[in-house]
């Protein structure tokens, strides 16, 4: 052999002490209400909840909140929410549907902590749909006493849209020219927290942060359900063109109530800033492969994070722990 | 100018043989029909067509002494400056992310060969501790061994014909051309020093035209190698930035500021350059004051591979880009000009083009660049932008002040209208700006705001957006569709403060929506 070849198959161990400022692997808060304590991986003592309570047990407000926090600290996000700061103009996306619905009292907890910790100067919690019940009055609550923090509810399906480019490749096979009809407030707004229950779909396996997208898309344009998107591709390539658009800059998962084709109880919240780690822990944490679900599979091969649960720092329960297994969409396939 | 004069200048410049009148730029892609192995412009190079590629570009960008080898004087130190930001180790490297090393090792040689230089110097300062350097962070091994940009192994498959290390190609310069002094210099450690050994700050040296410093800060830590060498070639890779939107030429420069005094304990990062120097919340201000410590007298790009999106790895395999070209020329305003547009931008964009135009290192106009070789339009692609990426902002405003109108020329992308008006915000108060643009003819576009404040806009008399921002300020923040007509455009603002801020900014983008003024779009002066 060549010295040449040689020299090309010769062995480089390699490696950097890099800044401690680099560090990539994603942080994910996981708690259940019944989170009585645990470890870190270095062994760590991690405080549980003041009033551990079974998963399935219905949970009062502050029971709730407590879990709400938890799973927020323990998201290594600190007091503040997603990098929010004092003067951004925030969106808080919730999911409603006929089957299950994002928490109010879920929304109202994060908020307060957002309130308490200054972060927001205008803060929309925007879905497709009128506010659900509960909300104004929780808005009310919070504006009286945050009377500098503008505070509201829009429905997308109202709010004018604005043709926006891809910001960078597009996948969507049938859109040649990568644009959408967006809401104007998604392009225009500093942060995105998505707050969502755990639910199951026949199009995409489980749907949960980064499937709430599809409603940032134009209703005029796209249709009451955003059925027209369908014409422009596969349904994972048409999400992740939304979705890199602005990827949620905090991602939330959970509440007590959730849907697999029918109602689950399971209190749960599981939190972090990188979207589709959060939703990769919420789908295992459903009994699916996330590695298995194309949406997240194709986010991970796009440069989006990683949805591998073995690469992803879990703080607070371990996945297994908080299982609750959901029954399989019917007519959805896994990878 | 008389005529007696016209005449004989007109005669002076026919006289100088090939004498180009414009600034002249060599485009070489791997297609080129005058290489002896043309290649397409997906296939992976080998080291002979690479060299010949930059040969011929070096050759096609002549400067106007006729030659690289002829600006060369005898005996000078050249410095040549590749981007080695990083080392293969680094979280954020990825192929793409520096210098290719034969394209170094071709210009070494170019230098070596045809020039009379006495001392050639490779010169970089990078994300990397050197190896006497007792701090901890960013220490780089390689089997064991600590390693820098000098001995760093690179193998044989990360740069297909380029074995080894940066050391090894200069210490082969050394044997094959002795009568010529070869060496690496690490900027990081460069630092100027005073008598007492502290680093020692110099001010940005005015151009010729007067015009200074355009960072926060106007002295700077610099090196010794940059400051003092005869002749200086920039030899970046051409990349989309997040910041700046692109980095070529003048970028390049960034690693010419010595860490060792601009770095934070722990990190080895110019932080303190971008803290001290940045100026409108761009980096291009200091981009330009680090340029003009020595600007480059020649300049050769790397464009074989380089990153999209942004400068350093995301981690996505479609990132790199492969485009096998090489420009070579010694205008670094009409190369990066060129670059820019080469990577699907509006060069009118950059910023640090217009600092750096403004300093005389160069021609941004690209009517007036010549570009021999390639067709620079063909083959282009649209690089992906970093994420909320945006050209530069108007900057030519008339400002209604009493019962006239003030020109102004904001020296950034926003307008603090208290500041920029001399009107303090009070109850009741409102600023009334008008700008105008001239289109080249009739254009659906977008007006990208961004506001503090309350505002209403109207575009030639008709309303165009009306509506109130008092969360954080952002440039660009705010779209709205708009049609534009042929010729002159008149835009104007009436915006009220809110909590006694007022500031505004105004970009108008094409249909693409994408951030890029508007193709042929011209702002005109106040």
């Amino acid at each position: 052999m060549a010295d040449e070849q040689l020299r090309g198959k010769r062995k480089l161990n390699e490696s950097m002490l890099a800044s401690a400022s680099i560090e990539r692997t994603p942080h994910v808060g996981l708690v259940t209400s019944s989170f009585a304590g645990g470890k870190e991986h270095d062994g760590t003592p991690i405080t549980g909840l003041a009033s551990p309570r079974r998963v399935d047990a219905e949970l009062s407000n502050s029971e709730l909140q407590a879990l709400v926090n938890r799973a927020l600290d323990l998201s290594r996000a600190g007091r503040r929410v997603g990098g929010i700061g004092p003067e951004d103009r925030v969106l808080i996306k919730i999911v409603v549907t006929p089957e299950v619905s994002t928490d109010v009292r879920l929304v109202g907890a994060v908020l307060e902590r957002m309130l308490a910790a200054r972060q927001g100067k205008r803060i929309t919690i925007v879905e497709d749909s009128a506010a659900p019940a509960g909300y104004a009055s929780m808005i009310a609550g919070l504006a009286a006493n945050h009377r500098s923090v503008r505070i509201e509810y829009l429905n997308l399906g109202e709010v004018p849209y604005i043709t926006s480019p891809p910001l960078r490749r597009t996948y969507a096979g049938a859109n040649p020219t990568g644009a959408y009809a967006l809401a104007k407030l998604f392009r225009e707004c500093d942060r995105i927290v998505t707050i969502a229950p755990l639910r199951t779909s026949p199009d995409t396996g489980v749907a949960l942060s980064a499937a709430t997208y599809r409603s940032f898309a134009s209703r005029v344009i796209y249709g009451q359900q955003r059925e027209k998107l369908a014409a422009l591709g596969d349904a994972a390539d048409v999400t992740t063109d939304l979705y890199l658009h602005h990827p949620p800059d905090f991602a939330i998962l959970g509440g007590p109530l959730h849907f697999d084709g029918a109602a689950v109880r399971h209190n749960i919240v599981i939190a972090g800033r990188n979207a589709l780690a959060v939703d990769a822990v919420g789908a295992a944490v459903m009994g699916f492969d996330p590695r298995k679900i194309r949406l997240l599979d194709r986010l991970e091969a796009r440069g989006f994070g990683v949805c591998d649960p073995d690469s992803i720092w879990t703080h607070g329960n371990e996945i297994e722990e908080a299982r609750r297994p959901f029954a399989r969409p019917a007519g959805w396939s896994a990878l | 100018m008389n005529r007696r004069q016209f005449l004989a200048a007109g005669a002076f410049a026919a006289a100088l043989p090939g004498a180009p009148d414009k600034t002249c730029l060599g485009l070489v892609r791997s297609t080129h029909s005058k290489l002896r192995q043309p290649a397409s412009l997906e296939t992976e190079l080998t080291d002979a067509q690479v060299r010949e590629m930059v040969f011929r570009a070096i050759d096609l960008g002549a400067p106007r002494a006729g030659s690289l080898a002829a600006k060369i004087r005898p005996g000078s130190w050249v410095v040549i400056k590749p981007n080695i930001v990083f080392l293969r180790p680094h979280p954020s490297y990825a192929i793409g992310d520096i210098t290719d090393f034969r394209v170094t090792r071709a210009v070494l040689e170019y230098v070596a060969r045809h020039s009379q230089a006495g001392r050639i110097t490779v010169a970089e300062g990078g994300t990397y501790r050197r190896t006497n350097d007792k701090a901890e962070d960013n220490v780089v091994t390689q089997n064991k061994q600590r390693v820098t940009a000098v001995n760093f192994d690179w193998g044989a498959e990360e740069f297909p014909g380029f074995d080894g290390s940066l050391g090894g190609m200069i210490t082969s310069f050394a044997r094959r051309f002795p009568q010529k002094q070869f060496d690496y210099v690490d900027l990081s450690y460069d630092a100027v020093r005073d008598a007492s050994g502290a680093f020692h700050r110099f001010p940005v040296p005015q151009s010729p035209n007067g015009v200074g410093a355009f960072g926060a800060r106007p002295d700077y830590f610099v090196t010794n190698t940059i400051t003092r060498c005869d002749f200086l070639i920039t030899v970046p890779v051409m990349k989309v930035h997040l910041q700046s939107g692109i980095t070529a030429c003048l970028k390049n420069y960034v690693g010419t500021a010595p860490r060792e005094a601009y770095a934070r304990p722990g990190v080895f990062h110019n932080a303190l350059l971008h803290e001290q120097h940045s100026a409108g919340d761009r980096i291009d201000p200091f981009i330009v004051d680090l340029a003009s410590f020595h600007p480059p007298d020649y300049c050769v790009v790397d464009g074989l591979r380089g990153l999209q999106a942004q400068e350093h790895s995301i981690h996505r395999a479609d990132q790199t880009v492969r485009s096998n070209l090489i420009l070579a020329g010694e205008d670094p305003v009409a190369a990066d000009s060129m670059v820019a547009r080469l990577l699907g931008f509006n060069p009118i964009d950059m910023e640090f083009l217009h600092m750096a135009a403004r300093r005389q290192m160069g021609v941004m106009d690209q009517t007036q660049i010549e570009v021999r070789g390639d067709e620079p339009d063909r083959d282009n692609r649209r690089w992906e932008r970093p994420d909320r990426w945006y050209g530069r902002c108007n900057r030519h405003w008339r400002i209604a002040k009493g019962s006239g109108w003030i020109p102004l020329e904001a020296p950034f992308d926003t307008l603090d209208l208290p500041a920029a008006s001399g009107t303090p915000p009070a109850a009741g108060t409102t600023y009334t700006l008008t700008a105008a643009a001239t289109s080249p003819g009739h254009r659906r576009g977008f007006l990208w705001i961004g506001l503090r404040g309350k505002v209403k806009v109207k575009l030639n008399g008709a309303t165009v957006a009306g509506f109130d921002s008092d969360t954080r300020y952002r440039a660009a923040q705010f779209q709205f569709p708009v049609v534009l007509q042929p010729g002159r455009n008149q835009l104007e603002f009436e915006v009220q403060p809110i909590d006694g801020k007022a500031l505004l900014s105004a970009l108008v983008t094409g249909t693409r929506n994408d951030g890029d003024t508007l193709e042929g779009l011209r702002w005109e002066r106040a």
